[in-house]
Parts: C-alpha cells; sequence; structure tokens
C-alpha cells in the first residue's frame, strides 16, 4: 500500500516538473524577427533553416506533439516546403505559413488538399504535406499529433537548426531507451529532456560506414511497459536482458535448443567423412552456404516451427541460414553460438545502451580454443571465417544461455592482390607480354562479385578492355574462380596502344601503365566523419620493361618510400634499370580499418603524392 | 439449381481464361544465341488488349521467364502497377525449377502492396501489387498471368517484344480485340508480320515475334522505337471520369484537352489588376510576358500532385493563386490567366518530354503526352514558357522539351507544332581560361565557361545547389590528383540565355615534372570519353540527338627560363559525324590551346559504326596530347 501511494505521488511530481518547463514554441505564434530575418547568422550559405523542432510526448495520454518551424531564406529551399513526415493513419496534422507582405503579416492556413496520407505498405503511413503561400522569407508551423512517440528523433537535418527539443518522460510504468547519436553537442542533457543548439547542416561523406551513425539523433527504443498488478514487459534494459528475450523467442532461441532432427541425415555424412574440428566446421559452412539467402536481414528467423524447412525450401534470411549454421555445429559438438549485431548501413551499435530494434543481423562464432572464428552463410563467395563488409560494424553481442556478452568485430582478411607484367617495347613504340594476378581476401572475393555482373567471360574482358583505352587481351586464363576458399589467379596476353609517345626524338612513358591510380579518392578539402575502409589493403605490382635495341634510358622517377604516423598507410615504389630492362616495384599498403577526422589531411596528402608519383614517366632516348 | 451451374460454369471459364498456365520449361532448352549475353530469357510473353467500350478494356498478361544467373533476378519479381481506374485481377503464378519441375505456387497472401509515387511528386496514387517468389537457385522460371481492368482511358497500352537489356525473348505476342463498330488505330513500327481476322461484330488482330536475341546498352543508340518492333494502339473516341474526348485526329485532341481546362482561368481582381500594374512601360510583347515570367518565378513553385483526372485537368488559376504552387498543369494554366488578363495570347501546350522520349509521329494521333507548358506566339519570335522552373530564363528551351512535335491546346482544337532544334553553334560550352604555370609544375587557373542551349540546364541546376554542395561539384568534377577551389560563382544572363561559371583553381602539378622537363597536357578537363562497345558487332544505327559544339581557349603563362621544346603540329579531324580541331600557338612566354569539338545532329547507319569509332579515337588521342617544356 505505502508502496503504490509513494508510486502515484512521484508521478504526480514528476509530471509537475515536465509540465512546469515553458514550450520554446507555441504552434501559430511566430514572432516579426522571424519574419524579417534574411539570413541565418551562424552559416549564411544556408537556403533555409529549422527554426524549431519540438517533440513533447505526454503521459497523460500518451500522445506525441512535435511542433516544427522551417524559415525560407533562398530559392534554392523552396523545396522544404514539400516534404515527408513519417507518421501514422490517424496522425492529426495543422499548419500556417506566415508571411510580411507590405508590413502586414499574412497568415494562410494548411488545408486538407495539401495533405496526403500515403499507406506506403500494410500499416506504415506517410504525411506528404505541400504548405501553402511558401516563398522566399516565408515562416510556416506545421504541428503533428500522433499515439505513442516516433522511433527516432533527429536533432540535425540537411538544413542548419537553430533549436531542436525532444520531451520525453520515463514513468515507472511506461520504460524507454534512448540512445544519443552522432556528432553534435546537446546543450540540455537531463533525465526527461534534451536539446541541441544551432546544429549545423548533415552533408553526407565518401568512405563513411553509414549517415546513421553520424547524424546527431535519438533512437527511442520501448525498455518496458508495467501496469501494476496486471502486466509486466520487459524489452531491453541490458543486453543481458535482451539475450534473455532471444532465448524465449521462437523465432530466436527455440530453434537452437530443439533436437533438429532435420540435421539428422547431414550430421551422420559429416561425422563420417571428417575427422578434425576445422575439416567438419568447414563442411557444416558448405552445407549451409548452399541455402540462399533471400537479400533480408533479420535477427529473427522466418518461421518459428521447424528450420528444417529452410533446408527444403534452400532459402531465408540471415537468422534462418546462420541460426541453422549454430545448430548444426552444435549437433557436431563444436562450440558455436550466435552473435547479433548491426550492419554498416544500419547504424553502429553502442556497448552501452541495449537495443533490441537496433539489430538487424545474426552471425555464428566458433570457440576454437586457442582461436575463434565468425561465421556468414549468406553468401556463397565467402571463404570460412571472412565476414561480408555489411557485418564489419565494430561492436556485436554473443548471445548464450541467456546472457550477453561484448564481442568487437575485426575483419581477419585483407585486400590483398599481387599483379605481375613481363612487357617489351617492341621497334614501333607498341608494347605487348603477359599479366598475371593473384588475388586474396576481400580482393578476391570483391573480384568473385564484380564477375558475377557480367553474363560470360567475354563480357567481362569486353569491359575491362572498354575502361582501359588501347588495352587488348587475349588467352585469357583465370583459375580458383569456384574454389572460394583459395586465391585467384588470372594470367593473359596483353596489348598496349597509345602507352608511348614520342617528343624531339626522345620517348616516354608510365612504368605502370594501366595499373596507375588515377583519381585521388579523397578531394574535398575539408570532413567532418572519419573514414572508413572496413578492412586492411595491400597492393603489390611487379612489372618489367624489355626496350628495344637503339634506345636507353634517359630517366627513371626516384624510389620514393614514404608512409603515414604509426605505420597506418605506407607506399614504396622503386624503378631501376639494368641493361635494357626496367623493373618496377611498387606496393601500397593501408594498415588501418579506421581513420579519424584528424588524420584527413594526412590521408589526403598521401593519396595525393602516390598519384603524383605514379605520373612520372620514363624517358628513354635515342642512341 | 440453377444458379450453382452457372457458378460452375463460370469457376471453368476463370480457370481457363487467367487461371491456366501452360508449365513445362526446361532451361536449358533455350537456344545459344538466345543465351547469348542474357540474363534472362522471356519464354512467351502473351499480352491480350480486349477493348470493349471507349471507357471500359481489359489487358490480359501471361508470361514466363526463364532468369538465368543473379543479374536477373529482378526479372523474377512480378510487379504490377494500378492506380483507382485500373484494377488488378487474377494475378496467377508458379515458380519452376531449372528441370521445369514445378516447386512453387504463387499463394495471394504472398503478394504485397506498396505504394508507388514517383520521385518528384508530392502525391499520386500510383501503387503496385509485388511478388518475390523468393528463389536464388539459377537458373529458374517464374510463370505469371494477371488481368488489369481500365475503367475509362485516354490512351491504350501497346505491345513491344523488348524487356530491356539483356533480356532475349523466344516468343511474344499481342492480341488485340474490339467490336467493329469501335474506332482504334494502331502504329506499327519495324513490324513484318501480322494477322487479321475480321468478323461480324468483331476484329482480332495479333502481332508475332520469335527468338529476339538480347541486345545491350550501345553508346548513342536511338530510341527503342527507331529501331525496335513495336505497336501503338489509339482509339479514337475514349472517356475517362466523365470526360469523354476523341483522338482521332490532332484536332480533336486538343478539343478534349481543353475542355479540361475551360473555366479554370478565373483570377481574382487584385491579381489581375497587379498583372495590368506590371506591364505598365512595357515597350512589347515580348517584355510584357517576361515582366510577367518573372512574377511567376518569384511568387510560385513547382509541387507534382497526380490523381486521377487530375493527371490530365489543371487546377484552377485560383486555386494557384492561393497555394502558390502547383503541378506542370496547372502553373501552365495559370500562366497562361496571368498573360490572359492583359490581353495575351498564349496557347496551353501537350509534350511529350525527355532527353530520350522517341518522336510523336504526326500521322498518329494519340494521347502520349507527359508534360505540359506554354506557347506565347510572338509576331517574330514564339516564345515557349517552362512554368515548372523558378530560376531559367523567359523562353528558355533545355534538352526536355527541344526539336519535337508539340500539341497546342487552342479555343476550338488541338494542332501538332513542332519545337525549334538547336544549331552546333547554340548549343554547347565555351570555356576560356588563363592558367599561370609555375616552374615546379603547379598552376593557378582562372576559367570562364559559358553554358548556351540545352547545356544551360548544368548551370540552372548547379545553381540549385548550396553552397557547400556547389564546391563539393566542382571538386568531383575536376579530375586532377590535388586541388584547391578558391573561389566559384555562377549566374544567368537571362537576356542572353546564357549560363556562366567562374572558377579560381590551384592545381598541383599540372604540369609533371621530370629532372629538366616539364609535361604539360594542355586539354586539363575536357577529353573524350571511350566509345563502350565494339562497333563490329553494334547492332543499332549512331544517334545524335542534337547538335552542339565545345570551344575551349586556354593560355598558358609560362615563367620566365621555361621553354617550349617544340609545338606540336595543330590538328583537325572533318567527318561527317562532327569537327575537331586543336591549335597551338606560342607567343612569348604565352602559349595558346584552342581545342573545337562539334557533334552534328543526325542518324547514321550501323554500317557506319567503324568510321565513327575512329572519328571518337582519334579525338581521344588529341584530347591527351602531351608538350614537354624545358626548365633551364
Amino acid at each position: 500500500m505505502k508502496n503504490q501511494f509513494y508510486f502515484f505521488v512521484s508521478i504526480f511530481f514528476f509530471c509537475q516538473s515536465i509540465y512546469a518547463i515553458t514550450p520554446p514554441i507555441k504552434y501559430g505564434k511566430v514572432s516579426e524577427e522571424e519574419l524579417l530575418m534574411t539570413v541565418y547568422d551562424k552559416d549564411s550559405s544556408a537556403v533555409a533553416v529549422v527554426l524549431c523542432d519540438y517533440g513533447f510526448f505526454d503521459l497523460r495520454d500518451y500522445y506525441f506533439t512535435r511542433t516544427i518551424r522551417v524559415k525560407i531564406l533562398r530559392k534554392e529551399g523552396l523545396y522544404l516546403a514539400n516534404d515527408i513526415y513519417p507518421g501514422i493513419e490517424g496522425s492529426e496534422v495543422k499548419g500556417k505559413t506566415f508571411n510580411l507582405v507590405d508590413g502586414e503579416v499574412v497568415v494562410t492556413k494548411l488545408k486538407a488538399e495539401s495533405v496526403f496520407r500515403e499507406r506506403v505498405h500494410e500499416d506504415y503511413y506517410r504525411l506528404r504535406i505541400a504548405m501553402p503561400d511558401v516563398k522566399v522569407g516565408s515562416v510556416f508551423d506545421i504541428e503533428m499529433r500522433q499515439y505513442f512517440p516516433p522511433p527516432v528523433w533527429s536533432f540535425q537535418r540537411e538544413i542548419p537548426v537553430v533549436w531542436s527539443e525532444l520531451i520525453m518522460p520515463e514513468s515507472l510504468y511506461f520504460k524507454m531507451q534512448r540512445r544519443l547519436t552522432g556528432f553534435e553537442p546537446l546543450v540540455i542533457r537531463s533525465r526527461n529532456r534534451w536539446a541541441a543548439k544551432d546544429v549545423k547542416a548533415f552533408k553526407e561523406e565518401p568512405y563513411t560506414n553509414s549517415s546513421e551513425n553520424y547524424i546527431t539523433k535519438f533512437d527511442i527504443d520501448l525498455e518496458s511497459i508495467e501496469i501494476p498488478g496486471v502486466l509486466y514487459k520487459e524489452y531491453a534494459t541490458d543486453w543481458d536482458a535482451v539475450a534473455r528475450r532471444l532465448a524465449e523467442s521462437s523465432w530466436f532461441g527455440n530453434h537452437l535448443e530443439s533436437a533438429a532432427l532435420y540435421l539428422k541425415d547431414i550430421v551422420k555424412e559429416i561425422e563420417a567423412s571428417d575427422t578434425t574440428d576445422l575439416l567438419k566446421i568447414q563442411s557444416a559452412y558448405n552445407f549451409v552456404k548452399q541455402i540462399n539467402w533471400n537479400g533480408y536481414n533479420s535477427i529473427y528467423t522466418t518461421k518459428s516451427s521447424s528450420l528444417g524447412r529452410v533446408i527444403d525450401e534452400g532459402i531465408g534470411n540471415t537468422a534462418d541460414i546462420n541460426l541453422l549454421l549454430v545448430r548444426l555445429l552444435n549437433k557436431l559438438d563444436i562450440k558455436a553460438k550466435p552473435v547479433i549485431l548491426s550492419t554498416r548501413e544500419n547504424g553502429t551499435i553502442s556497448s552501452y545502451y541495449p537495443s533490441l530494434n537496433r539489430l538487424n543481423y545474426v552471425i555464428a562464432y566458433v570457440d576454437l580454443g586457442l582461436s575463434e572464428l565468425y561465421l556468414d552463410a549468406t553468401d556463397e563467395l565467402l571463404p570460412l571465417g571472412m565476414l561480408p563488409k555489411r557485418c564489419l560494424n565494430e561492436n556485436a553481442q554473443l548471445v548464450h544461455n541467456g546472457k550477453a556478452y561484448y564481442k568487437s568485430i575485426e575483419p581477419v582478411f585483407k585486400n590483398k592482390a599481387t599483379e605481375l607484367m613481363t612487357l617489351n617495347m617492341n621497334e614501333d613504340l607498341s608494347i605487348s607480354g603477359t599479366y598475371s594476378s593473384r588475388r586474396e581476401g576481400y580482393n578476391a572475393y570483391n573480384y568473385r562479385k564484380q564477375f558475377e555482373k557480367y553474363n560470360s567471360v567475354e563480357s567481362y574482358i569486353d569491359n575491362l578492355e572498354d575502361n582501359f583505352s588501347g588495352l587488348e587481351i587475349s588467352d585469357y586464363n583465370i583459375k580458383n574462380l569456384e574454389k572460394v576458399e583459395e586465391p585467384i589467379s588470372e594470367s593473359c596476353a596483353i596489348e598496349l596502344e597509345d602507352a608511348v609517345f614520342e617528343v624531339d626524338g626522345k620517348v616516354f612513358f608510365n612504368p605502370l601503365f594501366h595499373l596507375q591510380m588515377e583519381e585521388n579518392p579523397f578531394k574535398l578539402a575539408e570532413r567532418k566523419y572519419p573514414v572508413d575502409y572496413a578492412y586492411k589493403q595491400n597492393l603489390t605490382y611487379s612489372i618489367s620493361i624489355v626496350i628495344p635495341d637503339g634506345y636507353a634510358v634517359e630517366e627513371l622517377p626516384e624510389t620514393i618510400k614514404m608512409g603515414l604516423p604509426e605505420n597506418a598507410a605506407s607506399v614504396f615504389y622503386s624503378i631501376n634499370a639494368v641493361g635494357n630492362r626496367v623493373a618496377v616495384t611498387y606496393r601500397f599498403i593501408i594498415n588501418k580499418e579506421r581513420f579519424n577526422v584528424t588524420d584527413y589531411q594526412l590521408l589526403k596528402e598521401f593519396y595525393s603524392q602516390v598519384i603524383e608519383k605514379q605520373a612520372e614517366p620514363v624517358i628513354l632516348k635515342k642512341l | 439449381m440453377c444458379l450453382n451451374k452457372i457458378t460452375v460454369i463460370l469457376l471453368v471459364c476463370s480457370l481457363f481464361s487467367a487461371g491456366q498456365l501452360s508449365g513445362n520449361f526446361v532451361a536449358n532448352e533455350i537456344s545459344d544465341e538466345l543465351k547469348n549475353n542474357a540474363r534472362s530469357v522471356v519464354r512467351y510473353h502473351e499480352q491480350t488488349l480486349e477493348v470493349q467500350t471507349i471507357s471500359d478494356a481489359k489487358l490480359s498478361v501471361r508470361y514466363a521467364i526463364t532468369v538465368l544467373n543473379k543479374n536477373g533476378l529482378e526479372d523474377s519479381f512480378l510487379q504490377v502497377g494500378y492506380n483507382k481506374n485500373i484494377k488488378v485481377r487474377n494475378i496467377v503464378g508458379e515458380i519452376f525449377d531449372a528441370s521445369g519441375k514445378r516447386i512453387k505456387r504463387l499463394s495471394i497472401s504472398d503478394v504485397e502492396d506498396f505504394s508507388a509515387i514517383d520521385g518528384f511528386s508530392i502525391y499520386d496514387d500510383s501503387r503496385v501489387k509485388y511478388y518475390d517468389p523468393e528463389i536464388r537457385e539459377y537458373p529458374f522460371t517464374v510463370e505469371y498471368s494477371y488481368d488489369l481492368n481500365f475503367n475509362g482511358y485516354v490512351s491504350l497500352p501497346g505491345w513491344s517484344p523488348f524487356f530491356g537489356s539483356n533480356v532475349s525473348v523466344e516468343k511474344s505476342s499481342f492480341f488485340l480485340i474490339y467490336p467493329s463498330d469501335l474506332r482504334l488505330r494502331y502504329e506499327e513500327n519495324n513490324i513484318a508480320k501480322k494477322n487479321e481476322e475480321l468478323f461480324d461484330d468483331q476484329i482480332k488482330i495479333k502481332w508475332e515475334m520469335e527468338g529476339v536475341e538480347a541486345i545491350e546498352y550501345e553508346p548513342f543508340m536511338p530510341p527503342y522505337k527507331d529501331w525496335g518492333e513495336s505497336v501503338a494502339i489509339a482509339p479514337d473516341q475514349f472517356k475517362y471520369e466523365g470526360y469523354s474526348g476523341g483522338a482521332d485526329s490532332w484536332f480533336n485532341l486538343g478539343v478534349w484537352a481543353h475542355q479540361l481546362s475551360e473555366g479554370r482561368g478565373e483570377l481574382s481582381e487584385s491579381t489581375v489588376q497587379e498583372m495590368r500594374e506590371l506591364i505598365v512601360g512595357a515597350s512589347s510583347e515580348k517584355e510584357k510576358i517576361e515582366r510577367i515570367y518573372n512574377y511567376l518565378q518569384e511568387n510560385t513553385r513547382y509541387v507534382s500532385i497526380q490523381l486521377g483526372i487530375g493527371g490530365f485537368q489543371p487546377f484552377e488559376a485560383e486555386t494557384v493563386e492561393r497555394l502558390k504552387y502547383g503541378d506542370c498543369k496547372a502553373l501552365t494554366n495559370y500562366m497562361k490567366a496571368l498573360l490572359a488578363a492583359v490581353d495575351v495570347q498564349s496557347f496551353y501546350t501537350l509534350v511529350l518530354a525527355g532527353d530520350y522520349e522517341p518522336n510523336v509521329s504526326e500521322k498518329f494521333p494519340s494521347n502520349n503526352f507527359n508534360h505540359v507548358f506554354l506557347c506565347a506566339p510572338l509576331e517574330k519570335d514564339t516564345l515557349w514558357l517552362e512554368c515548372t522552373s523558378q530560376n531559367i530564363p523567359c523562353g528558355y528551351i533545355g534538352d526536355f522539351t527541344d526539336d519535337r512535335n508539340v500539341l497546342l491546346v487552342g479555343e476550338d482544337g488541338g494542332q501538332l507544332v513542332r519545337t525549334p532544334a538547336y544549331s552546333a553553334s547554340s548549343n554547347g560550352i565555351r570555356s576560356n581560361s588563363n592558367v599561370d604555370i609555375y616552374a615546379n609544375g603547379n598552376a593557378k587557373i582562372k576559367a570562364v565557361n559559358r553554358f548556351y542551349g540545352s547545356y544551360l540546364d548544368q548551370i540552372v541546376y548547379r545553381m540549385s545547389l548550396d553552397d557547400v554542395s556547389k564546391e563539393r561539384g566542382i571538386y568531383e568534377r575536376i579530375d586532377v590528383p590535388k586541388l584547391r577551389v578558391n573561389d566559384f560563382n555562377y549566374s544567368i544572363d537571362k537576356q542572353h540565355k546564357m549560363g556562366t561559371e567562374r572558377l579560381d583553381l590551384d592545381v598541383a602539378n599540372l604540369a609533371v615534372k621530370m629532372g629538366s622537363n616539364l609535361f604539360l597536357t594542355p586539354n586539363m578537363f575536357n577529353r573524350v570519353e571511350e566509345l563502350s562497345g565494339d562497333p563490329q558487332k553494334r547492332l543499332t544505327d549512331i544517334f545524335i540527338r542534337r547538335s552542339s559544339s565545345q570551344s575551349d581557349t586556354i593560355k598558358f603563362h609560362l615563367p620566365s627560363g621555361v621553354e617550349v621544346s617544340t609545338i606540336p603540329d595543330n590538328i583537325t579531324i572533318d567527318s561527317e559525324f562532327g569537327l575537331y580541331k586543336m591549335e597551338l600557338a606560342l607567343e612569348g612566354q604565352t602559349l595558346s590551346y584552342y581545342r573545337y569539338f562539334e557533334l552534328k545532329k543526325g542518324t547514321y547507319l550501323k554500317s557506319r559504326a567503324n568510321e565513327f569509332y575512329v572519328f571518337f579515337n582519334q579525338i581521344k588521342k588529341a584530347d591527351k596530347l602531351r608538350i614537354a617544356l624545358k626548365v633551364n
């Protein structure tokens, strides 16, 4: 009794405090200053600016109200008057546009004719709103009301935001997980209230893993609902709770408990032929890889009944496939457990903020005592122990017996390739010779993926020839394209036209020929977010060119060796001449998966120096 | 009892009409010719169009497609678009493995329903029925059938045995059935064979094609209609949402279009007054139009909303006046009303807009337009007014609407006229740069690039971006290892219909230093790209849609002590496809480079592909020309 009393009193006070805060915006009350504004002083290039974005979750009726005020500063920003907002079928919307005409404020109301409710799919709706009477200088307000809060609150948008505030009170009945991501600071961070001020516009940059990770926003997850004595439902209070929920789920844990009689035959077969654990793992992996991935990521299987049907149908999602692999390995007495994670596109999960909603992928983990293996059987092109790029997203959780264990996912394989060319320069200055390559790790994987896009080897070669003008390929041979556990090797004869030119009786050519890197991937002067390669790189070229009689080497590019601090990246490039032979060795190494923003200038400079160096020709003189 | 019998008969009928699929598809029975370059193979495709009345029609589609590899995966998905006037009925599907054994049957509960609003509309009512059979084991075959019931139409679906690049076809047919008292017309393109049956009360026509090999994209490829087989169907009379119309002539189609916008040009008295004040002092009709067009651009924005008849009918001018936005029809109708307020006559004009759209043939009136703009005839120079852009000059016509047949909608009917085409001299980029080269090979570049004709759109687009994106665009377009953008500026001269880009750049190692030499490629930024494909295997003619010319004049200012070893000879490559010139001259320490590249509009036979590729390769080589400089 006493407890319950305390309970209600606390809610009462709690509500009082939240409701006492003055809202930063009042719908429809636009100031003259806002109407007179012509430029946003913090970013004079802004085409429009969000003056205020305010979200309030009212515990008294569980309604969430969002009030947004936008100022249009330039013609280029008019498009912001047409926008799409997530909603539910019954979302209530009102809106007003304010214009200053000859010193008078003219108000135009948003009417139903300009609000469209799009039923995207099943119960998922979007509100598509085209605000009326908007021109350069206009301010408009939109207020939307709906039952329950939206799953995400973004403090940052593609235009600057002057003030963004979210009030999400928590009650003992109703608990939520709110996780902040992004790079912009918050000015208010209390238990129930968060606000950001003067948030810069968000712009995407190349080589980032996911904009989801960098935009400043809140993810809102339901943690638990409790109606005393009636209902208690726990969602995600900590990672162990996540693990417990998964363990109890018919779409996850139950599969790992089942007798899995459907695996009887294959278990027998593998046990009969394979003697070591590693061989068994390889066979199990190959068996499960035969099941085709339907392209969907999920931590839940498509079937709550037996996964045997996944084998019969030959297709499944990530959970179907990889939980089946875990189960099969367990049946073979291998210590395998599921590891749950969020893919790169889906954003990084934090080890401190448990969230079931943020997870979208399951892989298999095998403890081999001295070493460990991470397996993903969704892609037949993956060799044992290689994870696809989508999974290389740092944090993951191993779940076992209702407990969670943090795992850091680091790629085991590199992007590694060695390319060799043995060339002759002919009397007519044309180039012919042989090319061969050996591709390993992610390089081989990416190459196989690339190859799949062509409908034949011929069309693959045609494309290569189109990409490098003057390159002609014949006698092309590729080994181990299908044997994914092995490196790929290629060989062919090549001819290169237009690779050599003559000026004033001197002959010039680029000793890397078509292997020359032409474009700097980092062109922008500044960068705000880290550079994420996902895995390390190691490229080696070895080229020899025999020059024709009657010519001698006059000048060679100087050998260079340079690197970034802590050996994070390095290049070695040497060109030597011995008699009539020019020998080139080039090694390019990226030794780190992720570079901080502070390293950007260095990395950009490194690339531009490599490219400049590669542009230097060899000069021959006529004897 | 009787009722039951009828039910049974109906059931049997429906099983036979849409429910029955033919089955039996063995993947390796497909001939090698059809497998060549193919990601998937259409085993058969049957389309039956039954037009019952001027407002009712039914399209029955049945097909089977064998997906050979991963690249064809999407061909296995069922995707049927519909809206509130087109109903999808009788979806049936079966899936077969490589040996032709049936492994799955589509269940209607697996068919998903999504909204399908196009990227530029704030709202339309298009939706799609979607089904993924979830097979990832290649090859496999899907067979589907469904019916589309049209409740009212303004145009009718046609046919072609082309399903995209890298898809071959074993057999495709089109069956057109309509009552003999209904007047339909058809236009055949590159069709050899057809079969016509005339009955007392019905006309049945069948077109068929067999063994169509997979084709890949080719550069300078003409629109499909010019080289592939197709049939277009057009009704003489039609009815849609209560509006009847005739498409038997361009004139009558115009009558219908006019009827839709009739009475929708009312403006408030204050706006009429405002327009009258706006033109006070204007010296010509043209100036009046320019002022009002400017008013339109300053006061409205483009928002696309397409609903039912709203897809063809503009909102009232008063609505645009109030909301300050509208789609192309609404804004055009509004502009027309604004002009009418000052007694300037203009015509609502229907157009098939887009850079890749085929020609609208004069002899085949049909409602096959996708856009609306305004034509204001003047004594000397007719003005074409695109009403959806806030930035283009008055009367500017881009690659969206140039050089094509369009339908002018007058008070008493329609008239097909042609929009102007650009000549090479009025269409292109003129670039003028001054480059200071330093002894270490670094350079400072000041460039002024002027964009004319269809190229002006590029400046319109760049101007629509915020400053960060503008700058980012420059970094992305200019391909040098190390670049710094010091300053940039974009402007449009509406008077001369010209866009200007000014750039101030620093480039490291523009000239590559090697010992006592510097190597300079004077064509810094504007090199032609390799034409993909093999000219010997070319399947389509070479199609240059519009004439254009690019000129680059660059003055390189060399530091003292740097000499040019030899000046390469000037180059002229003259061909029927176009003209290329490269000239170099040295005056003191200034090296001048001039490049001119012109392409001539036309369709050139595929037998001349080799010649065309040679022309391009010569240019490519000339564009890469390097000059050796000596540093003393």
